[in-house]
């Protein structure tokens, strides 16, 4: 996904889920060491992959995202929950993200 | 109202495979109200207890003093496009192999299981607003290997709805 392409689909998202505007945006790079397993907490966020990087396995509870992979028969760009990102080779490897942080309703 | 049921059936092929799928919500349903998953193996069995031959699996349920493992197929995901957002996940299991531990009557079938040890299955209650057009869903196959040693396995999700009519 471009990152033109998320910033178009992230605010029709949150319409739809019922966030309407209450949200933050936050752009992350996210940069893996040769082998590096990372863990995210995104419960009640969202990350929205703007990459389509190659020997990187983004794995959550809606998907998974892995070039290399013969057993998905679909890619996940939206990712929530728990989110395990390995990078797969033996060299530094990058990652880019939107992060999606869901403001708390205010209550009077 | 009426209730109906939409039965989507996903075809598992290979180890560790993730299926994502989608269901069409039909125009007239005011609520998703139910979401049961099964499975069927095309008439074979896709897991076996390990010290027992193919086809004992049966035979060991019903051994009153003996704990079995309940042999899990994988887990599904289901998303709906609004509000609800994920409102099931559940892992997938042929049977209850345990259901008759500790039941020292003697009977090797129980007829009457299905009322008196819950092997009814009964679909799992949801509250899923109609309005969502489609819900998204994903499986992850747990077998793994033991897949391809079969033709493989279907997956059946059963969504039950609620109708405006």
């Amino acid at each position: 996904m471009t990152i033109d392409l998320a910033l178009e689909y992230i605010p029709r998202r949150m319409e739809e889920l019922g966030f309407g505007n209450r949200y933050t945006l936050r752009f992350r790079h996210l940069v893996l060491q040769a082998t590096e397993e990372l863990i995210l907490d995104a419960q009640n966020q969202f990350f929205i992959l703007v990459d389509q990087p190659s020997g990187i396995t983004v794995d959550s509870s809606s998907g998974v995202f892995d070039l290399s992979s013969s057993s998905v028969n679909e890619m996940q760009y939206e990712h929530q929950g728990l989110i395990n990102i390995k990078n797969m080779t033996e060299k530094i490897t990058h990652i880019r993200f939107i992060q999606v942080i869901i403001k708390h309703k205010k209550t009077k | 109202m009426k209730k109906e049921a939409i039965i989507t059936t996903l075809s598992i092929t290979r180890a560790y495979e993730i299926k994502h799928f989608q269901v069409r919500i039909p125009g007239d349903a005011s609520s998703i109200c139910g979401v049961a998953v099964t499975v069927s193996s095309k008439g074979k069995t896709v897991l076996t207890i390990p010290d027992l031959p193919k086809g004992e699996v049966s035979k060991a349920a019903y051994n009153p003093s003996r704990y079995n493992r309940n042999l899990l197929f994988g887990d599904v995901l289901l998303f709906s496009c609004e509000e609800g957002n994920c409102f099931y996940t559940g892992e997938l299991h042929e049977e209850d192999n345990n259901v008759m531990m500790g039941d020292f009557t003697g009977s090797t079938e129980d007829m009457f299981g299905q009322w008196s040890h819950g092997q009814r299955h009964e679909a799992d209650e949801v509250i899923v607003d109609g309005d969502t057009t489609v819900v998204m869903g994903i499986y992850r196959d747990k077998v793994g290997k033991a897949v391809s040693k079969t033709d493989g396995y279907n997956v059946r999700v059963i969504i039950w709805i609620k109708t405006k009519n």
